[in-house]
């Protein structure tokens, strides 16, 4: 590759590089798909003030929850093709579940960054 | 005497029709205790009958239960607001076929019997979710 060839390639990967995916750019958080009444992993791990995005990739309604001592979240009914993103804003494993379909466990372990 | 006792039962027979009429399905029912009741039963036999299971299994009943009361009461004309989504959209991507929607109004059926609903108010509640069908069926 001549020096103007690589010039052009470093300019155009420069360019290219906001259209990249998220996960592809290295930002923090994590995204779980809601598949067949399931999480499409088991777990995730985050870092504290970090989101993890919840896709439902269903046909139906989902409507995510964590119930614990140091963080509750409820989501309303998720629309099939919705996307929502859930903030955990304290450190320690938490238990993601569904309020339509109780078999639906994520497990998220959200690390502070600071330790 | 026997004609005094005959106009008293006309009378109150006469007065007690229209009073009657009046009443919504929902109050024919049995109100909220009628129709939970019926809920409760009907759930009951959804979530063991192997031709639903792949409907019902990993269902929460407790989250479904007050939704379908809701829905029953808001249909009969009584005091609640359903605030679900429309029926289309509700068993969209739930790929029913009429096979399964007839378990489920067999089912109904069952648990308005056991129940003690009479088979007219049985069937003035199967009349108003007859239109339905064409929403839920969608295979």
């Amino acid at each position: 590759m001549s020096p103007g060839n690589a010039r052009t390639a470093r300019r155009a990967a420069i360019l290219l590089t906001p259209v990249l995916p998220l996960a592809a750019m290295g930002v923090p958080g994590a995204t779980v798909q809601q598949i067949n009444r399931a999480f499409d992993v088991a777990s995730v791990r985050i870092g504290r003030g970090e989101a993890v995005h919840f896709s439902n990739n269903d046909e139906f309604d989902h409507e995510v929850y964590v119930d614990s001592p140091d963080f509750n979240y409820e989501s309303e009914e998720q629309s099939p093709g919705q996307t929502i993103a859930v903030t955990f804003t304290s450190a320690g494993t938490f238990q993601v579940k569904c309020h339509i379909h109780p078999k639906m466990h994520l497990r998220v372990e959200v690390v502070d960054p600071s330790r | 005497m026997s004609k005094f006792v005959l106009i008293i039962c006309f009378l109150a027979t006469a007065l007690s029709v229209p009073a009657r009429a009046a009443e919504t399905l929902y109050q024919q029912l049995g109100a909220k205790p009628g129709i939970t009741r019926i809920v409760d039963n009907a759930l009951t036999l959804y979530f063991t009958d192997p031709r639903l299971h792949d409907d019902f299994d990993n269902i929460n009943r407790d989250w479904l239960a007050p939704r379908f009361v809701a829905f029953i009461c808001h249909v009969t004309d009584g005091p609640c607001i359903y605030k679900g989504r429309p029926m289309a959209a509700a068993h969209k991507g739930l790929h029913i076929n009429q096979a399964r929607f007839n378990a489920v109004v067999e089912d109904l059926q069952i648990a308005m019997n056991q129940a003690g609903i009479p088979f007219r108010m049985q069937n003035r509640l199967l009349a108003r979710l007859a239109p339905m069908e064409r929403d839920i069926v969608t295979r």
